[in-house]
């Protein structure tokens, strides 16, 4: 008899960040996605040192949704919504810097790439 | 150079005519019976009727107001089956072979993420914005043609452009 056989029901739903199930978190990361979009060329031009071309900016704004697209947790999903719209607004409202986009965008090396996997962790000496 | 000058004169002259309305030019008294026109004016005929034929062709421009062709159904799927084309992320087998029916995510394999991004290219194109609500209407072109009819409005008979122009028949304005 472990703890959560005998925990009561009530208690195993948590609170919501903010959507309450998941045609509603579709909804919103949908949202964002639309709104970045239509940001695109402002981006372009506010950041003009990047030299971003539209396609890639879109390549760009996909990949990093993509890259969370096996979340199923919904306030993660929220959470990571909610950080994307933060993002957003710096980068609408021009408070970030032309290298500070740039990260964004995975295929500029700006930096060396944290070692992912054993053999490159290896490598590195860890 | 006098010639020139003379033309260019005149027509400052002419401009400043406009301004003055006929009610205003019946207090010059400095006028002789020779140089006074019909409408109170003391500069000479040729100016008068320069100044007559201009506002005649600013009324004639601006009555004959260049409208955009009326929008028909095929048009409207012409635009539509163009953009989807024009994206890039339909691959080069599928694109030609795009019709009426193809569904994007079951026919093209799209996901939804690209499904907004047709949506907005659509928004660009037609020049007003669609609702999230109607997102999933939208998922075949069929479906986006025939919102886009009843958005829009467009009828299959084509619509006569309407003008501001006055009645043709009184299009000479006799001073």
């Amino acid at each position: 008899m472990s703890l959560t056989t005998r925990l009561p029901q009530t208690l195993k739903q948590v609170r919501p960040v903010l959507s309450t199930d998941h045609a509603e978190a579709k909804r919103r990361v949908l949202n964002l996605y639309k709104i970045w979009l239509r940001q695109i060329p402002y981006i372009r031009v506010d950041y003009i040192k990047n030299n971003w071309t539209e396609t890639r900016l879109r390549d760009a704004i996909k990949e990093n949704f993509m890259r969370n697209k096996d979340v199923t947790d919904l306030r993660v999903i929220d959470l990571l919504v909610v950080r994307g719209q933060m993002d957003f607004v710096e980068t609408a409202e021009i408070w970030r810097q032309q290298h500070n986009t740039a990260t964004m965008d995975r295929r500029k090396d700006t930096y060396k790439k944290k070692p992912f996997g054993f053999l490159e962790r290896f490598y590195e000496g860890h | 150079m006098l010639k020139t000058i003379l033309r260019h004169g005149c027509r400052l002259r002419s401009v400043v005519n406009m301004r003055f309305s006929a009610p205003l030019c019946n207090n010059i008294h400095t006028l002789t019976p020779s140089n006074v026109q019909a409408n109170g004016q003391i500069w000479p005929h040729v100016f008068v009727s320069r100044r007559t034929r201009m506002i005649d062709q600013f009324v004639k421009d601006a009555g004959q107001m260049r409208t955009s062709p009326p929008l028909t159904p095929r048009d409207i799927e012409s635009r539509v089956l163009r953009i989807c084309n024009e994206y890039d992320k339909i691959q080069e087998a599928n694109k030609n072979k795009i019709t009426l029916v193809t569904h994007f995510m079951n026919d093209l394999g799209l996901d939804s993420l690209d499904h907004v991004e047709i949506i907005v290219a659509l928004e660009n194109e037609f020049g007003f914005e669609i609702p999230d609500a109607d997102y999933d209407k939208l998922y075949t072109v069929q479906n986006v043609v025939d919102y886009l009819i009843k958005k829009m409005n467009v009828t299959d008979r084509s619509k006569t452009t309407v003008s501001s122009a006055p009645d043709p028949r009184y299009d000479d304005h006799h001073h």
